[in-house]
């Protein structure tokens, strides 16, 4: 919640420590600099014996011995496996086992709700399941890019009557769909100018809507929001609509039929749903055969478009339940 | 006159040396089992809570007594404020800065040490069992210490106050 109170200067210092927190002490030298990118950074790549990357907005650059950031791939520092098994347990808190669930997934949400993925040598049950991760090769730490305000624009177009409507976001990956269901949701809970705050019950199950450390949300979600962290969204939309009562409940990236099934019990109940969905454009996901049912009964209400347009996530438009655009 | 009250309190004073060895021993044996049951706690907290050490040192923290309540109390700080720094340095920092005035010998201490160096396994199981190896070990030191405490501190008593006579004959 801090981050909705604290300036964004202080964000920024937050973001710079919370990125140098990722790394043990005797790392920490060598990445300040990196640190000081802050939000400007998101992605550092760390692949065993190979040169550092990082993402700077939409440059790539490599990190050097010296700490300093460079574009030339021969001046590189290459991380060792005994740096990258250092950090991962400096990540995990000397406690892998604590983390086991998280790292059988591929992922762990760290402070700042900054996600560090990992790859390597995948262990599996008798039972063909993942029992783990060893050999810990490949970490990818994603640096968590919160938008307070992503939602501003669409929110006029999702109430009618101070009541909200079922929305659904579309979106290509990296188009920034999750950013506007974060910041919805913030603003649906926290109540705005064309509804009261409602209660709104999030099925986190990758952790990348709350970015959830130790069940907390390290993201402003709103204060009537209760999350589900880690929960498989058909699961955790019936879980928390018997535990919590929300009034409105998200989920992100719909994907199948059983995730539909669980929305119609969601809808049953009396709550209104935010959902985001893989596609391009509308045509997309009519074509999906697990929607076809709900779009005909024309469940949703809106739906939000989003793309990639030089380089930046826009607001494709707004399409109400016939498709027609609200918002151009 | 002057060289009975003498004699007698040669007698006390080498008694007491006798009886401050037994009571080393004692106070010895009482740290070994506290230290059991602080292993415990980790165990309980770690392998059925499945609790990061970080969060185990702070709950186990609060069920002991000083100076193991501060010891656990600076690890659960220092990894809070990620220092940065490694586990097994923040384990021995605080095994310095609390525990060295305790009365415990070179092997006890050494199992203590060791148990930073085995932490952060990723399978729980084999994290438990490296408790549950710990808790043998002092389990081993608890019977062997009762014995020899049994034996010795009899021992030293006696020559305590054999040796008291002694050097009370020899100067008469």
């Amino acid at each position: 919640m801090w981050k909705g109170i604290l300036g964004d200067m202080d964000r920024e210092i937050y973001i710079e420590k919370e990125i140098l927190g990722l790394f043990p002490e005797n790392m920490r030298d060598q990445w300040t600099e990196v640190a000081m990118c802050g939000r400007k950074l998101q992605e550092i790549r760390l692949r065993s014996g190979q040169p550092v990357v990082l993402y700077l907005g939409q440059k790539e650059c490599f990190l050097r011995n010296d700490g300093e950031l460079t574009y030339e791939k021969k001046e590189a520092y290459c991380i060792t496996k005994r740096e990258l098994e250092n950090m991962m347990q400096h990540i995990c808190k000397y406690s892998m086992y604590a983390f086991e669930d998280e790292l059988k997934q591929g992922f762990v949400t760290v402070p700042g709700g900054h996600r560090v993925g990992i790859a390597g040598q995948v262990v599996l049950r008798e039972d063909g399941t993942i029992r783990n991760i060893k050999h810990i090769a490949y970490i990818n730490i994603r640096i968590s890019h919160e938008i307070i305000g992503a939602a501003d624009r669409v929110l006029p177009y999702l109430y009618r009557n101070g009541q909200l409507l079922n929305t659904m976001i579309i979106s290509p990956p990296g188009c920034g769909k999750t950013t506007m269901l974060r910041d919805l949701i913030r603003q649906i809970s926290n109540g705005n100018r064309y509804g009261k705050g409602r209660t709104v019950g999030v099925v986190d199950e990758r952790s990348e809507i709350a970015g959830s450390y130790y069940g907390e949300a390290q993201n402003d979600v709103g204060m009537r929001t209760d999350i589900l962290d880690g929960c498989p969204k058909v699961m955790g939309m019936m879980m928390l609509i018997r535990s919590m009562a929300p009034k409105v409940v998200a989920v992100d990236e719909l994907g199948c039929s059983a995730d539909m099934t669980a929305l119609e019990e969601v809808l049953q109940c009396g709550s209104n749903v935010i959902a985001t969905i893989h596609g391009n454009h509308i045509a997309d996901i009519c074509s999906k055969s697990f929607l076809r049912t709900m779009l005909n009964e024309k469940v949703f209400k809106r739906f939000i478009l989003l793309e990639k347009r030089e380089g930046k996530c826009v607001i494709e438009g707004i399409y109400n339940e016939d498709y027609v655009k609200c918002l151009k | 006159m002057l060289k009975i009250t003498g004699a007698i309190l040669l007698v006390l004073g080498t008694t007491g040396v006798g009886i401050s060895f037994a009571s080393d021993m004692k106070k010895r044996l009482y740290h070994i089992r506290y230290l059991y049951h602080i292993f415990s706690l980790l165990l309980s907290e770690i392998g059925y809570a499945k609790a990061s050490i970080e969060e185990a040192c702070r709950t186990v923290s609060d069920k002991v007594q000083r100076p193991y309540r501060q010891f656990l109390e600076q690890i659960y700080e220092k990894m809070k404020a990620n220092t940065g720094e490694a586990f097994a340095e923040l384990w021995k920092h605080a095994m310095q800065a609390h525990l060295s005035e305790l009365p415990l010998k070179k092997a006890d201490w050494k199992i203590l040490e060791e148990f930073a160096d085995y932490t952060g396994y990723m399978d729980i199981d084999l994290q438990k069992q490296v408790i549950t190896y710990k808790l043998q070990d002092l389990e081993k030191l608890i019977l062997q210490i009762e014995e020899e405490t049994a034996k010795q501190s009899k021992l030293y008593l006696t020559l305590g106050f054999m040796s008291g006579v002694f050097l009370t004959i020899v100067l008469l």
